[in-house]
């Protein structure tokens, strides 16, 4: 399955259980994340994974503030909705995922993070 | 506004009248210059006839349908004049009636001379002449349906005209008695007469005045009215349909016209909002001259806000014991909400904090409650990172995740940065983060500088996309640490200014800087 918001692609892997998002993401305000089908994406990757969901995000080199909601919404939801947690994987090389991956952990204990 | 619409309404309306004049006026210029020749050439017809004859020889001709002829064209040309120079009000039916009375007669003419003439060749010639001259000019001055209705009548005409005629008629330069004769001639018994017509024969042969069948006449002529018929035709239509168009152009025109205002508006509107978003952000922020009045500290800070507002905060807040508040926070997304949201902040930041004994984090913990729930009634998703700063007898207890706090020591060459990311979570997302807010400290000595700032400094882009940087902060601020801290702050945010080549920022960006002085 793949999804193309703006200037990054998402792809999922079933079989490795891998969702890796490539690229830049700067849409304004978090209600066009949601219109692009970011939620839907993501959730449905999550659902669809037997084991744990493996979000790589080695990749994505820019995401503004709004996406940094994006994906914190997301991970309060999956944590609300009781789906399986996942694992987040990123890049210490770029900035803004230093500045904000650690934060995900702490809206939901069970998400896994893991540096690069 | 108003006013202006209405300018442009009446500019608009002018200008309609400007472009539909032409269209208005070509076709009544086109008929008076018809009914102009005729009125002449039908005179002098009439007048030859008079000095050649003495007399009129066709009576229904001369004495009727002639003068009826000068009369109505006469009356079209001077009303049609008058209309053109506007000095006649009559209504529209008698320009109507005048038009068609005019082509009608002319029409008529071309009739009467192919089946009234008694010279079959001049008839032909000039019937097929005058024709297509017809076809040109009621598809100008009426329309192509009518020029179309004329070219099937002169065409029935043509052949009607044939038929009369007969198959067998030739065209001679003589009678066709003189012809009958002339060929009876040439094979007559008699010699002498038979040689005299082949002498005439031999002539005509060698003047190149041989007899024509009328049939090869009319066909020649048939091809020359059909090929001067189709651009007669197309070339009718074409002025007609552009001065059609015209009145279409300018309803489009005034469209545009009105779509432009309406963007006009709209634009006049988001730049409202705009305005209104900037002024929010910085109208409850510090004075300037609320900093003259710490004693030990210097403080300098400066707020430049985006053209689309990026909901920066910050807050410099003394208190009676004589120590100070700091907050910076960066709310996300843009616009009017981020900028309605950081006015939130200040207040929830003001009334926990000002003059009461709470702890930092708590008071965080507070801000967080209360902007959470003010967020989710607003049914929006913005949040900001926002760390607050207790100064207090030379040392900082700070609290709360947002960019780094730099640090440039006195003694130091280089500065140095205290990370945030551990203090806290974004604020406003979640109704409780208490878990996850933690303190910490450090010293400020006398000399020491600390700069706060947000994400609009250091991602500054210079025309190359890359961004000016957190080192590129802090090897701006050991430059220019020997200035005032207002000085300090304002030579850095003109240098970030020349990293990206631009006057305005893209993104705002906030810079306080505060040296201990004592």
């Amino acid at each position: 399955m793949e999804l193309a918001i703006e200037n990054a692609s998402f792809t999922f892997d079933k079989d490795k259980a891998t969702l890796s998002i490539e690229g830049a993401l700067r849409l304004s305000g978090v209600q066009k994340y949601k219109e692009e089908g970011f939620f839907d994406f993501l959730k449905d990757a999550v659902k669809n994974c037997e084991t744990t969901l493996n979000l790589d995000l080695t990749k994505l080199q820019y995401l503004n503030s709004s996406g940094v909601t994006a994906f914190s919404r997301f991970i309060l939801e999956i944590k609300k909705e009781a789906m399986n947690p996942i694992k987040v994987t990123g890049s210490s090389e770029i900035s803004w995922q230093k500045k904000t991956l650690p934060n995900f952990p702490k809206l939901w204990n069970q998400i896994i993070l893991d540096f690069q | 506004m108003v006013k202006e619409s209405q300018k442009n309404k009446d500019a608009l309306h002018e200008a309609s009248l400007i472009l539909q004049a032409p269209y208005k006026n070509t076709k009544k210029k086109i008929l008076v210059a018809v009914n102009l020749s005729l009125v002449i050439i039908t005179s002098l017809h009439l007048a030859i006839q008079l000095i050649s004859f003495g007399h009129l020889p066709e009576p229904a001709r001369d004495m009727i349908m002639i003068p009826l002829t000068i009369g109505i064209h006469a009356f079209s040309a001077y009303h049609h004049s008058r209309l053109l120079a506007g000095k006649t009000n009559q209504p529209r039916w008698v320009s109507q009636v005048s038009t068609w009375a005019s082509l009608i007669t002319l029409q008529l003419f071309a009739l009467a001379t192919v089946h009234v003439n008694i010279n079959t060749a001049t008839s032909l010639i000039v019937d097929s002449a005058f024709s297509i001259i017809l076809v040109f000019i009621t598809g100008t001055v009426i329309n192509r349906n009518a020029a179309t209705v004329w070219l099937v009548i002169s065409l029935i005409s043509f052949f009607i005209a044939y038929g009369n005629r007969g198959s067998s008629f030739e065209y001679h330069l003589m009678t066709q008695q003189e012809v009958k004769e002339y060929k009876q001639n040439l094979k007559s018994p008699n010699r002498k007469v038979r040689q005299a017509a082949r002498k005439r024969q031999e002539i005509v042969k060698k003047e190149k005045i041989e007899p024509l069948s009328i049939k090869l006449y009319l066909s020649v002529c048939l091809i020359f009215l059909l090929l001067a018929f189709l651009p007669t035709f197309f070339q009718a239509s074409m002025i007609g349909q552009v001065l059609k168009t015209i009145p279409r152009a300018i309803e489009k025109i005034e469209l545009a016209a009105d779509e432009k205002n309406l963007l006009k508006k709209e634009n006049v509107r988001m730049s409202m909002e705009l305005d209104i978003a900037k002024h929010i952000q910085k109208m409850v922020l510090p004075r300037e001259e609320e900093f003259m009045a710490f004693k030990g500290l210097e403080i300098g800070a400066r707020m430049d806000t985006a053209t689309e507002v990026g909901g920066d905060f910050y807050e410099v807040l003394p208190q009676k014991d004589g120590s100070i508040y700091f907050g910076i926070g960066d709310v996300t997304d843009h616009g009017l909400q981020s900028g309605v949201v950081m006015l939130m902040t200040q207040a929830a930041f003001r009334a926990t904090l000002d003059n009461s004994d709470i702890d930092i984090t708590s008071a965080l913990n507070q801000i967080n409650s209360i902007l959470h729930q003010n967020i989710s009634r607003m049914k929006d998703q913005r949040n900001l990172t926002l760390s607050l700063l207790h100064y207090h007898n030379g040392t900082v207890s700070m609290t709360g995740q947002h960019e780094t706090v730099i640090l440039l020591r006195s003694k130091e060459d280089f500065a140095e940065q205290i990370d945030t990311m551990d203090l806290g979570l974004y604020v406003g997302l979640i109704d409780d983060f208490s878990d996850h807010v933690q303190e910490s400290s450090f010293d400020l000595e006398t000399g020491d500088i600390m700069l706060l700032y947000t994400d609009g400094a250091t991602e500054a882009l210079n025309s190359a996309d890359r961004e000016f940087g957190i080192q590129g902060l802090m090897q701006a601020l050991e430059r220019h640490r020997h200035h005032p801290s207002q000085q300090i702050v304002n030579n850095i945010i003109d240098e970030i200014y020349e990293y990206t080549g631009k006057t305005d920022p893209e993104d705002d960006i906030t810079i306080v800087v505060v040296r201990r002085t004592a």
